[in-house]
């Protein structure tokens, strides 16, 4: 009996990646069909799973540069008192120019944003990230003023904690999601194993029950 | 208690493995026609289907 046409059709259906194939067209596969069978049912996971890591490894880079900044943000002891002229202030033009440093190579658009916003309380600040910057020769934008530690803290140092804290959030929803679709992966894979073992076993039968 | 990008990484490498293990075994048995066990074939379709992207549609209309 010929099997190259039965052969030929199931390596096609196999590998259509498109839906309602009748499964009981399945009953009959060439190994290579199996094969394109089951890499087109991971693609799915892999796609998603890739995303994923992606996505883990940029919050990572980005809680990274925010644990930096928060160390190096440094309004001092005492008051700060704000001149608003453009020679002086250099505590505030420091803490902007981190501010903005930070945004220029955070990955995440929002975390971005939320970084410049700050920066801007602080300087005018000009351009987007990868290229935001402000001018170091003009005034700032704070009011002038004198300005508790307290005050500077809830301006600034507090809200940077806050947007580390959101990226890590966002961060162990991520992992729980990229683990689950691991896992999901890991039966498939186990699922793949088996299907061989069946396959193999099937092989030895047919062998053993030769010249009987 | 999550696992590491970096544990994960190597799962999927391991899963990888046994893939390309699956893959060398089933070259193996040449062009031979196999009677597929449906409940696995199914097994793998709601493993990898549950949470697929929504492009991957259902593989099998169910008699």
């Amino acid at each position: 009996m010929d099997h190259s046409n039965i052969q030929h059709k199931n390596v096609n259906l196999a590998q259509q990646v498109l839906v309602n194939v009748d499964m009981a067209s399945f009953s009959y596969l060439t190994p290579d069909a199996l094969m394109n069978y089951c890499a087109t049912r991971l693609r799915g996971l892999d796609d998603q799973i890739q995303t994923k890591f992606e996505k883990q490894q940029t919050a990572n880079h980005d809680s990274a540069i925010l644990a930096t900044l928060q160390g190096d943000l440094n309004f001092g002891h005492d008051d700060l008192t704000v001149s608003g002229k453009s020679t002086e202030d250099g505590t505030i033009k420091a803490a902007a120019a981190k501010l903005i440093d930070a945004a220029n190579h955070v990955s995440d658009p929002a975390t971005q944003q939320a970084l410049l916003t700050l920066a801007g309380k602080l300087v005018t600040v000009t351009g987007t990230p990868p290229s935001a910057s402000y001018n170091p020769n003009a005034s700032v934008a704070l009011a002038a003023g004198t300005y508790s530690v307290s005050a500077m803290s809830t301006m600034i140092s507090q809200p940077v904690a806050g947007i580390q804290k959101d990226l890590n959030s966002g961060s162990e929803l991520d992992m729980i999601k990229l683990q689950a679709l691991m896992s999901q992966r890991q039966t498939a894979v186990s699922t793949v194993t088996q299907m061989v073992q069946a396959l193999g076993e099937q092989l030895n039968k047919i062998a053993g029950n030769i010249g009987h | 208690m999550h696992k590491t990008i970096e544990e994960l990484q190597s799962e999927l490498r391991a899963q990888d493995e046994a893939l390309a293990a699956a893959k060398e075994q089933l070259a193996a048995f040449g062009d031979i026609q196999f009677q597929m066990p449906t409940e696995l074939l199914e097994q793998l379709d709601d493993a990898c289907i549950a949470q697929a992207s929504p492009t991957i549609q259902l593989g099998a209309v169910r008699a």
